[in-house]
């Protein structure tokens, strides 16, 4: 059956194609923002059949894209001052889209403990394929620099993991990244490699020996899933994933622990354990990266401003994140006496901002969707039968229902029946790696 | 992987053991992708993109694509060979000199353009087409690092002396939250964890002087469209040009940038309003003027942003950002990033063309930044992977500078915020008197918490609002 899909002209000059959206709570994961030339889409990742929503900002800019994502009527119907109702074509293009919002949620939630730089690199490269200019993701010369290296390691070692789809990965690189700039210093490395790729398809690839994987060392060893939480105990409280720098992610529910000391001095002493290392993919390079930096909040529901602040650092061990927050004789009163007391863990360059019991039980929510759909795609792929995807979902319905029955009821929904999209390279090494060492 | 155009071109060449005169990869796409996507476009009104993955019933089409293409493949790499020795005619005869590298891809698209027209490429074709990429190659080469510090040092540091210091001083970046107050190196001595967009005015001179050279920076169709006026910048010693506007307010050499980068800004750095707001831009665009340089900001200009701010927060792409992040979390950093994407495009307006932008140029670099650059890079920005250097990795600006340099990322309204709020949370009896509606009590103790620099925070209104309004957003 054709659909239609509606063009909406906006006051301010933008224009909406798709359903009316404001990125609220029907989408009980969240949702992907995913920006080309001229126009942002915006991706339910839990509903692989959906129509992503799309704001035109540019008008000029964005036809190509919009042609190729909904279709030349849809192109043709921006121009219109009236609502239009036009048919949406079947275009293949749309699938790579909602697959690339697919990434980048899962690079933004890190429901799991995936390698993010494997995540970063299908994203980039779906991206490139989308974008179409010089803003592409592959203009970075760090990512030029990892699939370079990506492809050096998969020529010389034939039996890498998921070898096939990372030169699939590389070659489709290698097709959109710009030619005509080879003479860069920080291109000479891919472009060598992609020579290298020309000459393998014509002459066959090499290969090293076993011997030489000494490389892989015991940090590449599978790590568990994350906890799922349990509220046990007292002064626990669980990190907002969108808040915290990326590092500190995955998070079970509860796993920031903290205790009131009355003094002397009155102080709060917070402990974070820090997130297992998901198993580096040995065929990408790892790039440094600037340490984190994180602040806390002693924070009461009837209390505008935070108790107390600090900065937290990780222990000499590198396992746990700790700080100790100072109180004054009035802020100990203040938080002896509140009956709601939890710590508002952040980056350091996100601000304060009122608390909200409402928000917070939101965000949990949204967070147990977020588990239910990453666990429910790995346990549709490998068959697995543990539940957890299910019980996921269905808690998330419980903790979505007082503010949305329509997303609890879709929460339910998901955790019987779902459509998913394909599986990205990053949870097919997960995969890969936690049936080859359990 | 599914198949895209490019990859079934790519194997029927493969198949028939055709290898191309030219690169490969430029064949490939300019010429055997861009033949196919023809015929798709003329069968079927629409084509996939050359890279994008096709869909089953594309793959059905894919036969009637292809049909023919060998003959038309071995055609046109002949019509390349042709151009390529009438290039090297023309370089022997002393014309001019050329790189294959650089040559390849404009042989490709020029011939991709023929084929799909159906022109016939004869010999004299071949010898047109020859002197139309002599024409369009780069008449000039960047020069290394080095040879940049040894031939322009000296007129850097003449050329800061005389205003580097003063524009700094008098237009600091870090007010504007486009970097450090600093002097950028003249070449990059520290390696920048990011190379983009995001160094702002910390950018060194060479790598200014480099982007005169980015393929992306030669087609500038998405600056000021509709301006009459678009006479190129004039020919001159680009690595000169740099070094002179390095040292001129915010590094940019047009007053009339300077102007729309504070004005941008000023629009951005108060709340936005909470009721919303409403920007037709094609209305305040037109007509196409001139943008006012008698002040250093134009109240016009920045009103319009702020405008344009406060209805994105309603709209459902900044909607979904707030409900995610909260609008004031995400203040600073669409500060900062719309800044220094902005500084990107007027640094680009002034290598390409001589007048400056006028109002209709504006929109597009504002809503850019809005809708697509800041969600593409909040995540980023938040973790710390974009930033300003450590100031100690830059010059001084001055000689006799005393002055710590200003942090770009804490300035304005919420660096005051901020610290105003860390005032607050060590004294909670001043909260408590914005509980109890004590107004007066308020203002007296307020100005005794800030008397030592009220300048750093927020007014006694100002901080009174904020707490009401925090009070407001508890539930």
């Amino acid at each position: 059956m054709k659909l239609n899909i509606r063009i909406t002209p906006g006051a301010d000059g933008t224009v909406g194609i798709g359903g009316p959206t404001t990125g609220g709570p029907e989408a009980p994961a969240g949702v992907a923002l995913v920006g080309l030339r001229g126009v942002t889409l915006m991706v339910d990742p839990t509903d692989a059949k959906a129509v992503p929503h799309a704001t035109v900002f540019d008008l000029d800019q964005a036809r190509l894209s919009v042609e190729a994502l909904y279709g030349a009527l849809a192109c043709e119907a921006l121009e219109s001052r009236e609502p239009v109702d036009v048919p949406l074509g079947d275009l293949p293009g749309r699938d790579s889209a909602t697959q690339l919002g697919l990434l980048l949620w899962l690079a933004e939630n890190r429901p799991l403990p995936l390698d993010s730089a494997l995540v970063d690199l299908e994203a980039a490269v779906h991206w490139a394929g989308l974008a179409d200019d010089d803003e592409g993701p592959l203009e970075s010369s760090d990512r030029l620099t990892t699939l370079a290296e990506m492809a050096r390691r998969l020529r010389e070692t034939s039996t890498l993991p998921l070898a096939d789809e990372l030169r699939g990965l590389f070659a489709r690189a290698a097709t959109l990244v710009d030619r005509g700039r080879e003479d860069d210093s920080e291109r000479v490395a891919f472009a060598h490699e992609r020579a290298m790729l020309q000459v393998e398809r014509r002459y066959g690839a090499s290969s090293l020996q076993e011997a030489d994987l000494t490389w892989l060392d015991a940090h590449m060893r599978p790590t568990p899933a994350p906890a799922m939480g349990a509220c046990d105990a007292q002064r626990r409280c669980s990190i907002n994933w969108l808040r915290v720098p990326s590092a500190l992610l995955p998070a079970g529910e509860d796993t920031v622990r903290f205790e009131i000391v009355a003094g002397p001095p009155p102080r709060v002493h917070i402990t974070i354990p820090a997130p297992e290392p998901a198993r580096p993919h040995p065929a990408i390079p790892r790039l440094e990266q600037p340490p984190p930096r994180v602040v806390a909040s002693l924070r009461s529901y009837a209390w505008p401003v935070p108790l107390a602040d600090a900065a937290l650092s990780l222990d000499t061990s590198g396992r746990v994140w700790t700080g100790t927050l100072p109180l004054s004789t009035e802020t100990l009163a203040l938080a002896t006496g509140s009956a709601d007391l939890d710590v508002d863990v952040r980056a350091e360059r996100v601000p304060w901002t009122s608390p909200s019991r409402r928000r917070v039980r939101m965000d949990a929510a949204q967070r147990w969707a977020a588990r239910g759909l990453a666990l429910s795609r790995l346990q549709d792929a490998s068959g697995a039968t543990s539940g957890a995807a299910e019980d996921a979902f269905r808690y998330a319905a419980r903790l979505w229902a007082p503010y949305s029955r329509a997303t609890a009821e879709r929460c339910l929904a998901l955790a019987t029946t779902r459509d998913q999209l394909p599986l990205t390279l990053a949870e097919r090494w997960f995969l890969a790696a936690n049936q080859a060492q359990p | 992987v599914a198949p895209t155009i490019l990859s079934q071109v790519d194997e029927l060449m493969r198949g028939l053991g055709l290898e191309p005169c030219v690169k490969r990869s430029d064949f490939l796409e300019h010429i055997g992708a861009r033949i196919v996507r023809a015929r798709w476009l003329e069968a079927r009104g629409t084509a996939p993109k050359a890279s994008t993955p096709l869909s089953h019933a594309d793959e059905g089409f894919l036969d009637v694509a292809l049909r023919d293409l060998p003959s038309a493949l071995a055609a046109a790499n002949e019509s390349c060979r042709g151009i390529l020795a009438a290039l090297e005619a023309l370089a022997a005869g002393g014309a001019t000199t050329w790189q294959w590298t650089q040559a390849s891809e404009r042989i490709c698209t020029r011939v991709g353009a023929l084929f799909c027209s159906g022109a016939v490429v004869d010999a004299a074709a071949e010898q047109a087409l020859a002197a139309d990429v002599i024409a369009s190659l780069p008449t000039e080469q960047p020069i290394s690092p080095d040879e940049f510090c040894l031939h322009y040092r000296e007129a850097y540091e003449r050329a800061w002396a005389a205003k580097g210091c003063a524009s700094v001083t008098g237009h600091p970046p870090s007010a504007i939250a486009l970097g450090v107050d600093r002097r950028p190196h003249l070449v990059d001595v520290v390696r920048v964890p990011v190379s983009n967009w995001s160094l702002g005015s910390n950018r060194a001179v060479y790598l200014r002087y480099r982007l005169h050279f980015k393929a992306s920076s030669r087609s500038i169709s998405s600056c000021c469209p509709r301006c009459a006026d678009r006479a190129s910048a004039p020919e001159s010693d680009k690595a000169l040009l740099e070094v002179a506007r390095a040292c001129e307010p915010y590094g940019l050499g047009s007053r009339t940038h300077q102007v729309v980068l504070r004005s941008l800004a000023d629009g951005l750095a108060g709340q936005p309003d909470p009721h919303g707001g409403w920007l037709d831009w094609a209305t305040w665009a037109t007509p196409c003027r001139p943008i006012a340089t008698d002040r250093e900001s134009d109240e016009d200009l920045a009103e319009a942003v702020a405008s344009a701010l406060s209805a994105w927060q309603f709209h459902p792409v900044g909607a979904v950002l707030v409900r995610q992040f909260g609008l004031v979390e995400l203040l600073v950093a669409l500060r900062w990033v719309a800044v220094r994407r902005t500084w990107m495009d007027l640094h680009r307006h002034e290598r390409t063309f001589a007048e400056p932008l006028r109002t209709c140029g504006i929109p597009l670099s504002v809503r850019n930044t809005l809708f697509r650059a800041f969600p593409n890079v909040y995540r980023e920005w938040r973790d710390g992977l974009i930033g300003d250097p450590p100031p100690e990795n830059l010059l001084d600006p001055c000689p006799t500078s005393s002055a710590a340099p200003g942090s770009a990322a804490l300035e304005g309204f919420i660096g005051r915020r901020s610290r105003t709020l860390t005032k607050l949370t060590a004294n909670p009896s001043m909260v408590k008197q914005v509980i109890d509606g004590s107004v007066e009590l308020w203002r007296a103790s307020y100005a005794g918490l800030v008397a030592n620099a009220p300048d750093d925070h927020l007014t006694a209104e100002e901080a009174f609002d904020l707490v009401e309004a925090l009070i407001e957003g508890m539930d």
